[in-house]
């Protein structure tokens, strides 16, 4: 039910006045067909490490800072200087490393595609059929 | 009390609702200006609190970040110099807790811009776009500063601390720097805000403090104002009712009074009117009773002294008449002897004078010697007849007197030229008074007034008064003469004056007068003051019958006792129809 309302979602976006939107994708195998702001924040924010008890998540961020970054971290609810002082809270205190930073879009997806339990957002037109990425969310830019 | 239009409605309110209205607006006003008073106080006590919660809070939690960052630097340079695990685990600590306390003041501080949201419209948020603009700066430098942290951990990691010396001694030295004047200016902005603020608050409590002590001013104007009012529409009547009562307990009952307010006091005074109305109609129409009283109070007096009068004049009549009666009765019974008295004395003189006769004739007999005796028997029964004649002739004479006494008046009136007639009687009395007093002069005076003319009298009878009072008023100043020295000058006075339809005939003298507790009596018959023997004290009562009943004329006195003495006769012109 819910693939069909995000296919529906995408077909809408084919239309011409669709809006911009972010997705938020991750690798074809995770074992989740949609997430929820809460689960994507723990990600980025290294609360939660895990898919499940076997598959680990890997979190992948943009490096360029503009509008699909910034709808990103507004979607969160946190700021980027916030994630990154986390970040480097954990890091100082040994707890892991922050999320890789990819260059662009187009890097950012070949990682995804090709990282198992990866997760990331671009632009949703980027996304547009990527056999090995699934879209898990879309958050709507504001123009 | 003139009353404007305008204020018609006021002056009909009863007087509780008039001093509700006053009170009322004084109420009115006091109610809004403790209203602006607390809603005034209300802004101060909303700028203090945004000032003491807010800015400052800003202002020390920014302080706080900028402290922060720097001992973050100042660790972390440590940090690069560290040589044992221990020391840097501890500073690894540290710039936690410091990123830690920076993230939570951070948090402070969007709460805080979060909370000016709400703030009352009243307290403004000065400079929010460049705080806004200075704070998203700062956000982007913070967020510089902790990529370069991520890069000073990684060359410490592979042991570059050199270079990350260098870079925190230069990039993230200036970085920090750009931090610290970013943060200078929100702090610089939320102090401004602070100062304003609280001049704005000083500056609310002095305009409100103005407007109070306006609204006190205000209020005491009012209440003067109102109590003035009040005043004007309570006391002021009241007091003119006031003035009005007085006055009218001092007798004067034209007061009006003038308040025509349909409340309790105009009432008062429409009550007041009416009620002085009536006690004008009251004492007016006491006084017509008062008048009316006193006019026959007058009348009486009046009524009461002829009566008086008449009751003298009826008195002296009755005892005249009476007396008359008497007299006509003792006279009456004396004629008869009388008659016989004189009759036998007559004869009894006729006889003696034939024995004197027949003794004559026979006057050489023996008998004589006897005879002789006889002759003077004889002479004494004529001596003693001729006695009983005298004193006969004069009872006679008496009993005339007194029948003329008690004769009615009615005899022949005719129309007198009374001037001429006291002329004659004057000359009658004088002559007769020198024949009896040679030695005796007075003198007499005469004023006649021309206007008497004729006057419709019995002429013997007044002629016989006339010749009364001036026989008495020679009388007196004769007496008078004789007592008082040479200085005395005697004198008679008849006047005549013509007064309207009456004559006026006065006798005045300079005589001794009569005596005050005799004047009653003057006119009594018998009753006079002369010796016994001189007069019969008659005159003066026949003159009062003669002139009052014969003539219904007056006869009146005024004497004063060593002065002398008038008396006046008044005679009407024509004779009323004789009763």
């Amino acid at each position: 039910m819910r693939k069909f309302v995000i296919i529906a979602f995408l077909l809408a976006c084919w239309s011409p006045s669709a809006m911009a939107q972010v997705a938020i994708i991750a690798h074809k195998d995770v074992p989740a067909a949609e997430i929820t702001k809460e689960r994507v924040l723990d990600f980025y924010s290294g609360e939660s490490r895990w898919w499940t008890s076997d598959i680990p998540v890997v979190v992948l961020d943009l490096k360029a800072k503009g509008d699909v970054r910034d709808t990103f971290y507004k979607f969160l609810g946190r700021s980027s200087s916030r994630m990154k002082s986390i970040w480097l809270r954990r890091k100082l205190s040994g707890e892991g490393e922050p999320p890789e930073t990819m260059d662009d879009a187009a890097e950012l997806i070949a990682k995804v595609a090709s990282t198992p339990g990866s997760i990331g957002y671009v632009h949703i037109d980027v996304v547009q059929g990527n056999p090995d990425i699934k879209v898990l969310a879309l958050v709507a830019m504001e123009l | 009390m003139r009353q404007r239009m305008g204020s018609l409605w006021f002056r009909d309110l009863q007087l509780s609702a008039k001093q509700g209205v006053g009170f009322g607006m004084i109420l009115l006003i006091m109610a809004t200006a403790i209203m602006y008073g607390l809603n005034q106080n209300g802004n101060v006590t909303n700028e203090i609190t945004a000032i003491n919660e807010n800015w400052l809070r800003r202002v020390v939690t920014i302080s706080d970040i900028n402290e922060a960052v720097g001992a973050l630097r100042m660790t972390q340079l440590q940090d690069a110099v560290a040589l044992d695990e221990q020391t840097r685990t501890k500073h690894r600590e540290t710039m936690v807790s410091l990123i830690e306390s920076t993230e939570a003041n951070i948090d402070v501080y969007e709460q805080l811009r979060a909370d000016t949201l709400f703030l009352d419209a009243n307290v403004q948020v000065l400079n929010s776009a460049d705080e806004a603009t200075f704070y998203d700066e700062f956000d982007a430098l913070w967020e510089q500063y902790l990529d370069i942290s991520f890069l000073f951990l990684d060359l410490v990691e592979t042991g570059q601390q050199n270079y990350a010396i260098a870079i925190l001694n230069g990039e993230a030295r200036l970085i920090f720097e750009d931090i610290s004047q970013t943060l200078g200016e929100l702090v610089r902005i939320n102090r401004e805000r602070a100062t304003e603020a609280g001049e704005r608050a000083v500056a609310t409590y002095r305009s409100t403090r103005g407007v109070i002590i306006i609204v006190f001013l205000g209020t005491i104007f009012a209440s003067a104002l109102i109590a003035g009012v009040l005043v004007r529409y309570i006391t002021v009547p009241v007091k003119e009712v006031e003035k009005a009562a007085l006055r009218v307990s001092e007798g004067d009952l034209n007061v009006k009074l003038h308040i025509i307010s349909h409340d309790e006091i105009g009432n008062l005074a429409y009550a007041f009117n009416k009620m002085t109305t009536s006690l004008r109609d009251a004492r007016e129409m006491m006084q017509k009773q008062a008048e009316q009283l006193q006019q026959k109070n007058e009348d009486l007096e009046a009524a009461l002294q002829r009566v008086s009068e008449t009751q003298q004049q009826l008195v002296l009549s009755e005892k005249m008449a009476s007396l008359g009666q008497l007299t006509a009765g003792i006279a009456h019974e004396i004629k008869n002897p009388l008659n016989f008295v004189n009759n036998f004395a007559i004869l009894s003189i006729d006889l003696t004078e034939e024995i004197e006769e027949e003794l004559e004739a026979h006057k050489d007999s023996k008998v004589a010697e006897v005879l002789v005796d006889v002759a003077d028997l004889l002479a004494d029964l004529k001596f003693n007849a001729k006695k009983i004649n005298e004193h006969g002739a004069r009872a006679d004479s008496i009993v005339k007197g007194m029948l003329q006494h008690s004769r009615g008046a009615k005899t022949q009136r005719e129309p007198t030229d009374l001037n001429q007639l006291v002329d004659e009687y004057i000359n009658l009395t004088y002559h007769g008074m020198r024949a009896s007093h040679a030695d005796f002069n007075v003198t007499m005076e005469k004023d006649f007034d021309p206007n008497v003319g004729e006057v419709t009298i019995v002429p013997q009878e007044i002629g016989r008064v006339l010749i009364n009072l001036m026989n008495n008023a020679c009388y007196a100043v004769y007496e008078r003469a004789k007592v008082s020295q040479n200085g005395f000058q005697p004198w008679l006075r008849l006047t005549t004056k013509a007064e309207g339809d009456q004559i006026v005939i006065q006798v005045s003298d300079n005589g001794g007068g009569i005596p005050e507790k005799l004047q009653g009596r003057v006119f009594e018959p018998f009753f006079t003051t002369k010796p016994t023997g001189s007069g019969t004290g008659l005159g003066l009562s026949l003159s009062y019958e003669i002139v009052t009943l014969g003539h219904n004329g007056t006869l009146t006195f005024e004497s004063k006792e060593g002065d002398g003495t008038i008396f006046t006769v008044r005679l009407p012109r024509t004779p009323a129809l004789s009763a």
